[in-house]
């Protein structure tokens, strides 16, 4: 019973890594014919060494879909990470570093450090925790901006 | 002398522990302060500071997968999967000592051999150099665990984003798609911390506490320190292999110790009994990226003293330092400033021995506040930290972006099996090679076939010999290395 339900997840494991390995293979050579319309070079080796490695690429990412599409996948790391939880990471990242330009360095990590924070404490979440979060952020990012402009004078933006 | 040698190693390994601080960029800080200082003193200063910095990149490295510099991206391909399993402090005594090694063995190198060093150098012309990239780029059969396939795509992928922006030689813009931010290319630091620790920020925001409880296991192991440093000094092969190489890709000037460290690291795999353990958290393999980084000091040195040529970045600093305060680098210097030259050269050696000290209380201190830490300060802190050090480099915005772009792809690329190390590799040697390809063109423009000039050099063709050696010793290792597991596990097994 136990051998039959492991053979079974390891065969939707391969299943999954061979399609994540042909889109992957795909999204190379999709890659590698966006850069090759932009090439537009005046002089006379600057092309040499790209265009080999646009043409290679290419090549290998359609070697990758092709080696998927039969089966043939090899999958290096099992992550596992839940799919909620990796949507709630890039959505975070991706709008801290939105609103960089806007809000400024100060005002954009308090806020990312202070949300990601409390989102991490999931269900534990409490009143008293989102203050100490807060706290904890301002301190933390009050500092390090003082360090690097102040001491390193290195302006942020 | 010796307060400002501390000092500098001090605040060298506090900046160079910061994702994205790298030694060029706090060398290039402390010379204003070093100015107002007499000649010898302020060189101290930076040369503590050096060696702090080299160093203090293999405590982010090791603790949360964020390479300080780019010299210690070896460093956490070992030390990180260490971490995991609980042997951060291990990996951070490995750490080190390998550094305290290769800067003595570096600075004896830069002494003893440092004219023939340099002579060796000299001889190596854009073909040569070409070579050493293709030489680097031979790791990748060492790298790619499960598929070279997917190690050399990887590879690619490095390589063409490399070639984003000014082409080296000839000025074209390339695959900009019109977009004039980045005519400057992407960036070496804003990419490695975008593959190497935005991916593991990802994870842990997205697990939650899942980390917290591997994190926990760790307070209750004892201290290693003596047990590691036996460990360290019983394989002394390691240590005296890694400084050398070090030193000879230090006296290279454009390699440095962002080569240095992977290809002492893919000869400490090759050469190591278990070369199955490597990538899964060998304190060999960051013995032996520590080492050759800080072997690459004194190595770089050799040009840039002796023949007014930096062997990097750094030391292209340190170059400028020596012209603002009116020394002129090149084989006169030891005789005209034989002095001030040599208590530079023995102060470097005095701050490999200040950095034990220093980098095992701050090391190991730090690793214990990584430790203590909860998972939802830790994985912010490392964003707000890496935003820094994305933008610090040309202050601009747009290296942040991409820092979280590449962030995101490196995480897509994972999941299908291609990890950071690759395509960083490709980023750091593709501009070496192209540039030594094309430079090697132009330079041969009057023989009637340019391209054999890559293939007829003395030089040139014990190069090719060692990249044939290398990918063919590599691949033999990794075919009869199942074998190998089958026969230990066997032995394990009776």
């Amino acid at each position: 019973m136990g051998t039959a339900w492991e053979s079974t997840m390891e065969a939707n494991r391969r299943r999954i890594g061979s399609y994540l390995d042909l889109v992957g293979g795909l999204l190379f050579a999709a890659f590698a014919a966006a850069m090759w319309v932009q090439r537009d070079y005046t002089s006379e080796y600057s092309g040499y060494f790209p265009d080999f490695l646009l043409i290679a690429m290419a090549v290998l990412g359609v070697g990758l879909g092709i080696s998927a599409w039969f089966g043939r996948t090899v999958r290096a790391d099992e992550h596992g990470d839940p799919l909620s939880g990796l949507l709630r990471a890039v959505v975070l990242l991706l709008l801290c570093f939105a609103a960089l330009p806007v809000l400024g360095y100060v005002i954009t990590s308090i806020v990312f450090f202070a949300v990601t924070a409390t989102l991490m404490r999931g269900k534990s979440w409490s009143l008293k925790g989102l203050v100490v979060d807060v706290a904890v952020s301002i301190v933390f990012v009050g500092a390090i901006y003082l360090l690097f402009s102040e001491v390193l004078l290195v302006q942020l933006p | 002398m010796l307060l400002l040698i501390v000092i500098g190693t001090v605040s060298g390994v506090a900046v160079g522990a910061m994702p994205g601080l790298s030694a060029t960029m706090g060398l290039a800080l402390l010379v204003p302060f070093s100015f107002a200082m007499d000649p010898t003193a302020g060189l101290v200063l930076l040369g503590g500071f050096y060696v702090g910095a080299i160093y203090g990149g293999a405590f982010t490295a090791i603790l949360v997968n964020a390479p300080g510099t780019p010299s210690s991206i070896a460093t956490a391909l070992e030390g990180y999967p260490m971490t995991k399993q609980g042997r951060s402090e291990e990996a951070i005594v490995g750490a080190t000592i390998g550094s305290f090694v290769g800067g003595v063995l570096g600075v004896v190198a830069m002494v003893v051999v440092g004219p023939l060093l340099a002579g060796f150098a000299l001889n190596f012309g854009p073909q040569e150099y070409f070579w050493v990239a293709v030489f680097g780029l031979t790791i990748i059969v060492t790298l790619a665990e499960d598929s070279l396939l997917k190690g050399i795509l990887g590879v690619v992928f490095g390589l063409v984003l490399g070639t984003i922006g000014l082409a080296p030689v000839g000025g074209d813009v390339r695959f900009t798609f019109g977009m004039s931010e980045l005519q400057g290319g992407v960036e070496l630091i804003p990419a490695m911390i975008g593959f190497f620790t935005i991916p593991e920020v990802i994870r842990l925001i997205a697990n939650r506490h899942r980390d917290v409880e591997v994190y926990e296991q760790r307070a209750e192991k004892q201290s290693q320190v003596k047990a590691t440093v036996i460990a360290v000094f019983s394989r002394p092969l390691n240590l005296v292999r890694s400084s050398a190489i070090g030193a000879v890709v230090g006296a290279l000037p454009g390699a440095g110790s962002s080569v240095s460290n992977l290809v002492a690291y893919n000869e400490a795999r090759r050469a190591s009994r278990t070369p199955e353990r490597f990538g899964k958290g060998e304190v060999d393999g960051v013995v032996a990226s520590e080492t050759a980084n800080n072997a690459t000091i004194g190595g770089g040195l050799v040009p840039t003293l002796s023949l007014g040529v930096p062997g990097s970045p750094p030391h292209a600093i340190i170059l400028g330092a020596l012209l603002l305060h009116g020394l002129r680098p090149g084989p006169g210097l030891f005789e005209s400033s034989g002095d001030l030259v040599y208590t530079f050269v023995t102060a470097l050696a005095i701050c490999a021995v200040v950095m034990v000290p220093v980098g095992l209380i701050a090391g190991r201190g730090l690793q214990r506040a990584v430790v203590v830490m909860p998972t939802r300060y830790l994985a912010p802190g490392i964003v707000v930290l890496s935003m820094v050090g994305a933008y610090a480099i040309r202050n601009s915005i747009i290296d942040v972006l991409l820092m979280g772009l590449l962030g995101v792809v490196g995480y897509l690329l994972r999941t299908i099996g291609i990890g950071p190390a690759t395509v960083v590799l490709g980023l750091i040697l593709g501009p070496i090679a192209e540039e030594g390809l094309v430079q090697g063109l132009q330079s041969s423009v009057g023989m009637d076939m340019p391209w054999t000039s890559f293939f007829s050099r003395p030089i040139s063709i014990v190069l090719i010999l060692a990249c044939v050696l290398s990918v063919g010793w590599s691949l033999r290792r990794a075919r009869r290395g199942p074998k190998r597991d089958e026969v230990t596990s066997g032995e394990d097994g009776t």
